[in-house]
């Protein structure tokens, strides 16, 4: 298995929202990071965030500046952009999560657990159930999340390429 | 603050003394010509950034070097895994090409440069601003190009969204080694550039 080769593809930054429609193919790399995909089988569109901390208060400049950057506002977030752009409840949407390893191994907070548990939270808030997920280890991801079906290919450094 | 004119003028002047002294040293280290060009000195924005650094999709190994100090920065050194094994054979003096996986030696080889690069750096402020940076033992990492690049930015930018880079490129000319440094700037370590500009 490979990563898909296409001409249309989005790349996710840190902190960073793409919501799009079939044919496109949206892709990250992931460190500590946590990407969340949200996918809606019948209109083939979703989207991807790539949240780079667990929290932030709610109504906060940082929060307001950079949605996407913290799980607890990222998730909402991409949820109403899919809903703009696209005119999608969260009621039809599904989720896949991905990264959140521990590179750095002198760091005493294990960051990528934290943005794990804090973007669970965040879908179980919303009603969003989680259909897949490959998190934690200490080295990186590269995820590529189809929107033609919804699948995802996701390789930990390493490793070899899995499909979700 | 980082946005003045004469601000950005101290970031590229350190970069480029501090790259001329690196030069230097790797070139006597490798004996063999070592050219190192500061590619760009620029605030950016944290997702703008790493978009372009994630479209890259290599396999890198890298090294990551706190300064600290009188101020306190953040260096990264990388280049492509077939990369650090050239390193390797040029430092260990054999033929290039005797290395042919990555192994200790290569990853040593990557620590050893980042070491050298951020005491260069070290010495420049040292030398020519007064300014007291001690680097910390390098952190190596073999990963992908993104995924390093995230956990270089993790502990600088929790409160920020804009991010100063100082992005060079060195090539060993015989070689063909392209190699990447970047140097981030942390908490109220732009008082230090504000210095710096002031006494230029």
């Amino acid at each position: 298995m490979d990563f898909y080769q296409v001409d249309q593809k989005l790349i996710v930054g840190i902190a960073d929202i793409k919501v799009a429609k079939a044919p496109y193919v949206i892709e990250t790399n992931l460190g500590s990071c946590i990407a969340v995909c949200l996918y809606a089988q019948e209109e083939k569109a979703g989207g991807m965030v790539h949240i780079m901390m667990p929290y932030a208060e709610e109504n906060s400049e940082q929060a307001r500046q950079k949605k996407a950057k913290y799980a607890n506002t990222a998730i909402p977030e991409l949820i109403h952009q899919m809903k703009i752009k696209f005119g999608i409840d969260a009621q039809k949407l599904k989720a896949k999560m991905f990264g959140g390893g521990k590179i750095l191994k002198d760091f005493t907070i294990n960051i990528g657990e934290l943005n794990e548990q804090a973007s669970r939270e965040a879908l179980r808030l919303v009603g969003i159930p989680i259909l897949a997920a490959k998190t934690g280890g200490e080295k990186g991801y590269r995820v590529a999340f189809n929107l033609e079906d919804g699948k995802v290919r996701c390789q930990r450094f390493g490793d070899t390429i899995e499909e979700f | 603050m980082l946005n003045e004119p004469r601000i950005n003028k101290a970031i590229k002047m350190v970069a480029k003394l501090s790259i001329d002294k690196g030069s230097q040293v790797f070139s006597k280290l490798i004996k063999t010509g070592a050219r190192i060009d500061m590619e760009n000195a620029f605030l950016g924005d944290l997702t703008t950034v790493t978009e372009d650094i994630n479209r890259q999709n290599t396999s890198v190994v890298g090294a990551i070097i706190n300064l600290v100090g009188d101020a306190n920065f953040k260096f990264l050194f990388y280049v492509q895994i077939e990369d650090s094994m050239i390193l390797a054979d040029l430092m260990l003096k054999r033929e290039v090409g005797t290395t042919k996986e990555f192994d200790i030696y290569a990853s040593s080889a990557v620590q050893e440069v980042g070491n050298i690069l951020a005491s260069a750096i070290s010495g420049v402020f040292a030398s020519d601003f007064s300014i007291n940076l001690k680097p910390t033992p390098p952190v190596v990492i073999n990963d992908f190009v993104g995924s390093l690049f995230q956990e270089f930015l993790l502990s600088s930018v929790g409160e920020k969204n804009e991010i100063l880079i100082i992005e060079s490129c060195f090539h060993i000319v015989r070689n063909n080694i392209h190699a990447h440094m970047f140097l981030l700037p942390l908490g109220d370590s732009e008082k230090v550039l504000s210095y710096i500009a002031n006494t230029m």
